[in-house]
């Protein structure tokens, strides 16, 4: 139990996947992204990771490793996310097809992708068994939905800045992301 | 008729910008001849580096973008003097002039000034120094009065609990930063601060009151984890700023809440001994959203309107 | 795609903040932007050729990223053959340069090859250029060093923070307000010719 929640705070806080991997950061640059639309991607993301992280697991179980094929394995991974993106984003459309849209953005599709992709990778790099792989996917994806979030509050509150003109846009949200990223820096030590 | 849409303080002119900031400025007066006295010279000329630096950023700043140039309104005097109370006294001033620069361009220029800043700007450029520099950010001085020059390094309170009565902590005959040592003298600043309505008592008393809840949870005494580090300057006058924190009540309630768990957490468990800075850089970058959530259901913009 | 932002700059950076945790060093920053830059050539071209097959939108990217893989694989075990340190210090972010290349690729459209292979030149190299540089700035004020050779006098450290993904971000931010600066964003001659 303790082991659990000592991961969950290392995945969520101390390497946060967008603030200290910059893994899935293109997330972050969506300057009208509404913060309960932040929520919402997040929750599907870590769904998503979930699922990549348990499919490429099998993946490299059942599949790779007996086939000594390790050498196919971006192109697997990268599959295997692909589908579930799109499995995930079919369930989404039913069901809340708005948030669907919000998905389907190029920017964060992409991000997703990178998101799930990463944390297939890390799982592989640190050979983790099923448990810990998809514990992994959910609670990364826990912490890129409270990047983005926390982002979203941000962008709402610098709105209403009086940016000057060439920070406009890019530039001040790699800046604003510069200052959350030392911020959670605070944590580092922590689990 | 157009509306001018900025976040706050709504401050609306030069005059009362500078009222405000110079009441800051005086509550801050006792912790900084605190701080020059026990720390001494070395303490003196980093508080006299981080204002003047962080004024002539700004004016440099400002006059670079062809700004209206206005550091009569002391917001960077007060920047730069809450930087230099955060730092220890053994500071080198070129660090603590970068430090300034950094608090005054980066964190608030580039967001387009007074007010439009999202996080702390002497917090954040602390945050900064530290990442930047640990080595020069952790030598702290025993205090030793004006003649300090030569003054040994030693462990603070928060590194080495138990080593100091309780008199020693309120007093502030105890190793640390420049201005958060003397707990008098911040509780005078913060008296003035109360007096000239400058702050609110919400935030700091809760921040406060919930670091000690959370410390004794840890397992730790509740009275000596108030009165160590930076906890009681960093709740007065860096928790408070309003640019950064909660626009409503019960918003800044639980802003201040979740600064004291965290601070009680960091301090816990991460690898730094002090945990005050980060947790108000978090609560900072977490108080817009708590600001989207709060400030909705008081005014009413959810389901209560649509039915009203 | 609505919002996205089609400017080749802002491409740019989004894909080079993806790289910014690995391109610590110029060595590291150069053998990123390279192995980028050659799977983004090659997997535009391919994906050019193949294009006209699928005419679904979201099918195209889907294609677009399955090569990219399988060029990303081959360029993970190049860099690993060629220099396994490097490779080891990528980490990750090598593989990732299969999800990469897709922020820096130009929205699929029928123009053929020819184009998509000049874009992808332009971006690969305009990412190299990027990249190298960060990672070279990011060693200089680090410790002093770039590319290994002592530029500042040994033991002067600017600032440790500019290899954290914090000073990273920082410079990046920097470095596109003053590409702002020099150039004039939304200038809408720039965004027709590229």
């Amino acid at each position: 139990m303790t082991r659990t929640l000592l991961f969950l705070v290392s995945c969520v806080f101390t390497q946060n996947f967008v603030f200290a991997r910059l893994l899935g950061s293109s997330a972050l640059f969506d300057e009208d992204r509404r913060v309960e639309t932040a929520l919402g991607l997040g929750l599907v993301t870590a769904v998503i990771m979930t699922l990549a992280s348990v499919g490429c697991w099998a993946l490299d179980r059942y599949a790779l490793t007996p086939m000594k094929a390790e050498y196919l394995r971006v192109l697997a991974y990268v599959a295997v996310s692909l589908i579930a993106a799109v499995l995930v984003g079919l369930c989404l459309k039913a069901a809340f097809p708005k948030l669907n849209d919000a998905l389907n953005e190029a920017g964060m599709l992409i991000a997703v992708n990178c998101a799930a992709l990463g944390v297939a990778l890390l799982n592989a790099e640190a050979g983790y068994g099923i448990a810990d792989a998809a514990l992994h996917g959910l609670f990364g994806g826990l912490g890129f939905m409270l990047a983005i979030t926390l982002m979203a509050g941000v962008q709402e509150r610098i709105k209403y800045s009086h940016i000057p003109e060439p920070m406009k846009g890019l530039p001040i949200t790699l800046i604003s992301a510069s200052l959350m990223a030392l911020a959670f820096m605070g944590f580092m030590g922590i689990a | 008729m157009k509306l001018n849409l900025s976040p706050a303080p709504h401050v609306h002119t030069n005059q009362s910008t500078r009222t405000l900031m110079r009441n800051v400025l005086i509550a801050l007066l006792p912790c900084a001849v605190a701080g020059v006295g026990f720390f001494g010279f070395n303490a003196l000329m980093v508080l006299v580096v981080s204002t003047f630096s962080a004024v002539a950023a700004e004016y440099l700043w400002q006059a670079a973008t062809r700004q209206k140039v206005r550091v009569g309104d002391l917001s960077a005097a007060v920047t730069g003097l809450i930087l230099g109370l955060n730092l220890p006294a053994t500071a080198p001033l070129w660090m603590v002039a970068i430090g300034s620069a950094f608090a005054v361009v980066i964190v608030k220029g580039l967001f387009g000034g007074l007010g439009d800043n999202f996080v702390n700007p002497a917090l954040a450029a602390r945050a900064m120094l530290l990442a930047s520099w640990p080595q020069y950010m952790t030598r702290w001085y025993a205090p030793a009065g004006l003649a300090a020059v030569d003054a040994v390094t030693t462990a603070t309170p928060l590194s080495n609990p138990g080593g100091f009565t309780t008199l020693q902590l309120i007093l502030g005959s105890i190793p640390g930063s420049v201005g958060e040592v003397c707990k008098i003298a911040i509780l005078l600043g913060f008296a003035w601060m109360l007096y000239t309505k400058t702050v609110t008592w919400r935030i700091p008393v809760v921040m406060v009151a919930s670091t000690a809840v959370f410390s004794l949870a840890f397992g730790n005494n509740p009275l000596t984890a108030v009165l160590s580090g930076g906890l009681l300057f960093g709740a007065v006058f860096m928790a408070t700023d309003y640019a950064t924190c909660p626009m409503t009540a019960v918003g800044q309630i639980v802003y201040a809440a979740l600064a004291g768990l965290l601070v009680a957490v960091i301090r816990k468990f991460s690898d730094y001994p002090e945990g005050v800075t980060y947790a108000i850089l978090l609560m900072n970058v977490a108080s817009p959203v708590i600001d989207h959530f709060i400030t909705r259901r008081v005014y009413g913009h959810g389901k209560e309107a649509k039915n009203g | 795609m609505a919002k996205w932002n089609d400017s080749p700059l802002f491409r740019l950076a989004l894909a080079a903040c993806a790289a910014l945790v690995a391109a610590t060093n110029a060595v590291n920053g150069l053998t990123l932007g390279l192995a980028t830059g050659c799977v983004l050539v090659l997997s535009g071209a391919v994906a050019a050729l193949l294009d006209n097959f699928i005419a679904d939108e979201k099918g195209r990217v889907v294609l677009f990223m399955v090569i990219s893989a399988v060029f990303a694989g081959i360029a993970q075990m190049i860099v690993k053959a060629v220099c396994g340190g490097t490779a080891a210090a990528l980490g990750i972010y090598l593989p990732m340069i299969a999800v990469n290349c897709l922020l820096l690729a130009r929205p699929a459209d029928e123009n053929g090859v020819g184009p998509a292979v000049s874009d992808g030149v332009k971006q690969a190299l305009g990412f190299i250029c990027l990249v190298t540089l960060l990672g070279a700035l990011r060693e200089l004020m680090d410790v002093g060093t770039v590319f290994g050779a002592q530029v500042l006098p040994k033991g002067l450290q600017l600032t440790a923070m500019a290899a954290l993904p914090a000073g990273g971000l920082l410079l990046l931010g920097l470095l596109a307000g003053l590409a702002n600066l020099i150039k004039p964003k939304r200038s809408g001659k720039e965004d027709e010719a590229a």
